[in-house]
């Protein structure tokens, strides 16, 4: 007879973008029954419109599954992780709930830059690694060269891995056996005080904030008092449950089981991703080894297009942090663009989602400035600020040096773009690593670059030049010393502060010339020239002007239609109450963000 | 009894000009008697509670129409309202659609204003325009009113189509004058989407002229036309002192106004309402279901109103009577009136706030800039 931890395997899926990690998750949980498959449309696919339109997993959704193998009824806990780099950190502490991991390979395009990147993780985390190679349906499908990639590039046997279509069905089952077979089964001490891990959290209207736990010793249930290790802080458990994918509540949660916890917790911000949960009383002495604060590594402004719904963006961004703890923010006022936030966000794409939920669900038309990263500033006095506010910078006089944040990065190509890599990577002010081979058909390349160069225009300058083939990865590596300016746009003479942006000095003309070409096709023509200028402290170093309107008449009133002119100004005067008044310059909305995308245009 | 003015709809012509957006038709003559018929009875059933100063028949081409018809309508709006003895009553006309015969029966009913829809002293830009007259014809129609005893003949003119040529321009003004004309409007081309203009742009077919180029002529009609003795009142209309027409002055007042006929507006006891535009609906509706829009103007739309119209007028906005309706522009738009005076784009004296006349050309982002 086997113990309770023996017919328990925690395992989750891992998989580059596309590879078809979701897909895969569906037809398990399909298969174990753990869902009628009527139903699969309304509980899985309704997470989040966002994932799905995007195809990434931005929220994880842990399930448990019955699985019978050989005459025993095993627990199956799959926990899914999100699918991109700027979730790294909640990816790690998923995988850290986990016992196993399958991989999933693309049959057709083999190992890509992430497939390396989260095998490489879980490997880190002692995960045992069950590749599966998928879409083996395709006409491309390669099975025996991926299996080949397999075993050269991760260094895994693939002699009998599953080869699988999750799309049609394909070999389901060989996964769930080597899940059973492979995966080792949770070993907790369930006579030692409460340790479980918080892998994610929820915001939940009913029950508050929600955390996602795996239990490694003892056990807990509601009524407990349990106390957050890292922040200290107690409240007491109202309910225990597991996901099936619905909540499902449960008598207790015992070592090796994963599920959620709800108590007196209000805010998702006391349910830290990464801690470890105790009793309040007699609990463990030492936490769970991982736990770290996520910072915010990109940054910008956000306001509301129509400046009096100021509240409303308030209120909105006061609820999603509810849900995303690692969504911060603080009030800034802009000259320009009125009262608004300053956001940090984990990366580029937390960013967009976070602009495109207060859009579409709290129904909001925003202005985003453009995208900064967090500088290091010292003074000549001595201190050490953190600036991501352009606005902040001190004056050029008073700063003795500054270092900008870099990254590691990993691009996987075909080699036909690696003269096209490499010229981009030159652009962008990469420092150069190393190039490996690793087959005939896919390189590795390793570069030092700035952040603040990868998030503007990088990411689709890389997928144009490479035409898509191009996976990349990357993972912050500390800051560097760099020569960096602030470059402010002078509209009809006077800085316009949300245009502002501190770059490195030997792209400031550049950038400084794109966005005054820019500008001056975005700005309408208005009764007076609009001479736009880009210039670091006094010195301007280009310059455009919008010429004056020359003609705008309504035609006559004929036979007393006036209405219908009324009506026309009105609509126009309402499309000029959208534009910001910058001095006596009227710019619409749009300017503040086209900034990002210049130089792609010609 | 207030005053109000009064607008008849004639939808006929005996062709479409290339640059018309306006609801009017290429029809027969029993088409024509029913509309009129129908136009007879629309008038004899509004309320005559106001006194008439104006009365104003556009199209259309009301002389493309047997004159009669216009004769009868003119009769029918004397009998059913109190209209004033020195009512100004404008007929609008092509050149080459009188004679002689048919000026003299508009004469007797009692008009005492035509309106030549001239266009253009150049046989090119006529035909450009889609137009089916000569140049010359005008100075003849001209003449003719004049021989009949017209004393107030007015010309529309058209720029922006096509380079204007000065001499020529300048020397048939005067000719013009001379023959007898008292009032000359000038509209810039408006190229209206569904117009053959409009698809002859758009394929490339024809240039007009660069927004440049037509405000430049613009300004130098201004110009030219004051210097020949026509003193600019509106954006659009130049006058001998005293000619301004009445009935136009009427709508830049915000006054009140009768409007009869297919898609035809009017203005009543604050309510603007809007006539069909469709030829059939007009014809077969019953009389209480012509109209097809309605609003009631609350304060700010009249004010709104109030400042896009008189704003139009050399005169410009009188600020006592804007005041009076509840806005103080002065002192809710303080920042930008002076930024627009700076710039010698608008002026404020005596009471009155007016756009430069230089900057007409730009007026509608001038008035954006105020409501």
């Amino acid at each position: 007879m086997k113990s309770r931890q023996e017919k328990i395997r925690n395992f989750c899926i891992i998989a580059h973008i596309d590879h078809g990690k979701s897909t895969l998750a569906d037809r398990l949980i399909e298969k174990t029954g753990s869902v009628a498959k009527r139903d699969m449309q309304d509980q899985l696919l309704d997470s989040m419109e966002l994932e799905r339109e995007r195809g990434i997993t931005i929220k994880l959704t842990p399930t448990k599954m019955k699985y019978n193998f050989e005459g025993e009824d095993y627990t199956l806990n799959l926990i899914d992780t999100p699918g991109h780099v700027d979730f790294t950190y909640e990816v790690s502490r998923s995988l850290c709930a986990c016992e196993g991991a399958i991989l999933v390979v693309d049959a057709s395009q083999g190992v890509e830059a992430q497939t390396l990147a989260n095998a490489y993780l879980a490997i880190e985390n002692d995960l045992e690694i069950l590749p599966v190679i998928n879409k083996i349906d395709l006409p491309s499908a390669r099975v025996e060269e991926v299996k080949k990639e397999i075993e050269d590039v991760i260094g895994l046997p693939a002699d009998d891995i599953p080869c699988i279509s999750a799309k049609e069905g394909i070999n389901i089952e060989d996964v769930l056996k080597a899940v059973v077979q492979n995966v080792p089964c949770p070993s907790g001490e369930e006579n030692k005080p409460l340790k479980a891990l918080i892998f994610d959290s929820f915001y939940d209207n009913f029950k508050g904030a929600i955390s996602l736990i795996r239990v490694f010793d003892g056990s807990v249930k509601a009524g407990d008092k349990i106390k957050m290790m890292a922040s200290g802080k107690t409240f007491d458990v109202t309910e225990v449950g597991v996901f099936t994918p619905s909540m499902v509540q449960t008598e207790v949660l015992e070592a090796g089981d994963v599920g959620y916890l709800a108590g007196s917790i209000k805010n998702v911000a006391d349910t830290k991703v990464g801690d470890t949960i105790t009793f309040a009383e007699n609990g463990a002495t030492e936490a769970l080894a991982g736990y770290k604060e996520v910072l915010p590594v990109v940054f910008c402004g956000i306001f509301s297009v129509d400046g009096s719904k100021y509240e409303d963006l308030k209120e909105a961004l006061e609820k999603l942090k509810l849900s995303d703890a690692s969504l911060v923010y603080e009030p800034e006022v802009s000259q320009a663009l009125g009262f608004g936030f300053r956001c940090g966000f984990l990366g580029l794409l937390h960013m967009e989602i976070i602009t495109e939920r207060l859009e579409r669900e709290y129904n909001l038309d925003l202005i985003t400035t453009a995208p900064s990263v967090s500088y290091n500033i010292y003074t000549t006095k001595g201190e050490v600020l953190q600036v991501s506010n352009p606005t902040n910078l001190p004056p050029a006089t008073e700063n003795e040096y500054m270092e900008e944040p870099i990254v590691d990065l990993c691009v996987y190509t075909p080699p036909e773009y690696v003269g096209a890599i490499m010229e981009l990577c030159q652009e962008k002010r990469g420092d150069y690593k190393d190039l490996q081979y690793i087959d005939a058909k896919r390189v590795c390349l390793k570069y030092k670059m700035p952040l603040n160069e990868m998030i503007y225009e990088f990411f689709d300058a890389m997928k144009s030049r490479t035409k898509g083939y191009a996976s990349l990865d990357y993972e912050m590596a500390g800051f560097e010393r760099s020569n960096l300016v602030r470059l402010d746009i002078l509209l009809n003479g006077e800085v316009c502060d949300a245009l502002s942006l501190i770059v490195h000095k030997d792209k400031a003309y550049a950038r400084g010339r794109g966005i005054a070409e820019k500008l001056k096709k975005i700005i309408p023509r208005q009764l007076f020239e609009v001479p736009i200028q880009a210039c670091i402290g006094s010195k301007v170093i280009a310059r455009e002007t919008v010429s004056a309107m020359r003609k705008d008449v309504l035609a006559k009133c004929y036979g007393g239609d006036i209405s219908r002119k009324r009506k026309l100004l009105e609509k126009q005067k309402a499309g000029k109450k959208r534009m910001r008044q910058i001095g006596s310059v009227q710019v619409p909305s749009e300017a503040f963000m086209s900034i990002l995308g210049i130089d792609e245009d010609d | 009894m207030t005053n109000a003015g009064v607008y008849v709809h004639v939808p006929f012509c005996s062709s479409k000009c290339k640059y018309c957006s306006f609801a009017s038709f290429v029809q027969n003559r029993d088409v024509q008697n029913k509309y009129f018929q129908k136009l007879n009875q629309e008038i004899l059933s509004s309320t005559a509670n106001k006194h008439i100063k104006t009365i104003f028949f556009g199209g259309g081409t009301p002389s493309a129409v047997r004159a009669d018809l216009l004769v009868q309508t003119l009769k029918t709006i004397r009998t059913h309202f109190d209209v004033s003895n020195d009512a100004e009553i404008t007929l609008e006309a092509n050149p080459n659609s009188v004679d002689k015969h048919k000026l003299n029966i508009y004469k007797q009913a009692g008009f005492n204003r035509i309106s030549y829809g001239v266009q253009s002293f150049e046989d090119e830009t006529l035909k450009l325009l889609g137009r089916t007259h000569f140049a010359s014809d005008a100075f003849c129609a001209v003449e003719m009113a004049k021989s009949v005893g017209f004393d107030n003949i007015s010309i529309d003119l058209i720029i922006g189509a096509r380079q204007l040529n000065k001499e020529v321009f300048e020397k048939s003004i005067l000719k013009m004058k001379h023959l007898g004309i008292t009032h000359i409007s000038v509209y810039i081309l408006m190229l209206e989407e569904g117009t053959r203009l409009f698809d002859e742009v758009k394929c490339g077919k024809l240039t007009p002229l660069s927004e440049e180029e037509v405000t430049k002529e613009y300004l130098y009609v201004q110009n030219a036309l004051e210097n020949l003795g026509f003193w600019q009142y509106e954006i659009s209309n130049f006058a001998l002192k005293g000619k301004e027409c009445r009935h136009n002055q009427n709508y830049w007042d915000s006054g009140e106004y009768y409007g009869f006929g297919l898609s035809s507006h009017s203005y009543l006891d604050e309510i603007r309402a809007e006539n069909t535009s469709f030829l059939d609906d007009y014809l077969r509706f019953p009389i209480q279901n012509l109209v097809a829009f309605k609003e009631e103007l609350g304060k700010n739309e009249k004010i709104t109103e109030k400042i896009m119209l008189s704003l139009r007028t050399v005169r410009g906005l009188n600020l006592k009577e804007l005041e009076n309706m509840g806005h103080d522009i002065l002192k809710e738009k303080e920042t930008i009136i002076k930024a627009l005076e700076e710039n010698n784009m608008i002026k404020v004296e005596n009471g009155f706030l007016k756009i430069e006349k230089d900057k007409f050309v730009v007026s509608n982002q001038i008035i954006l800039e105020l409501i």
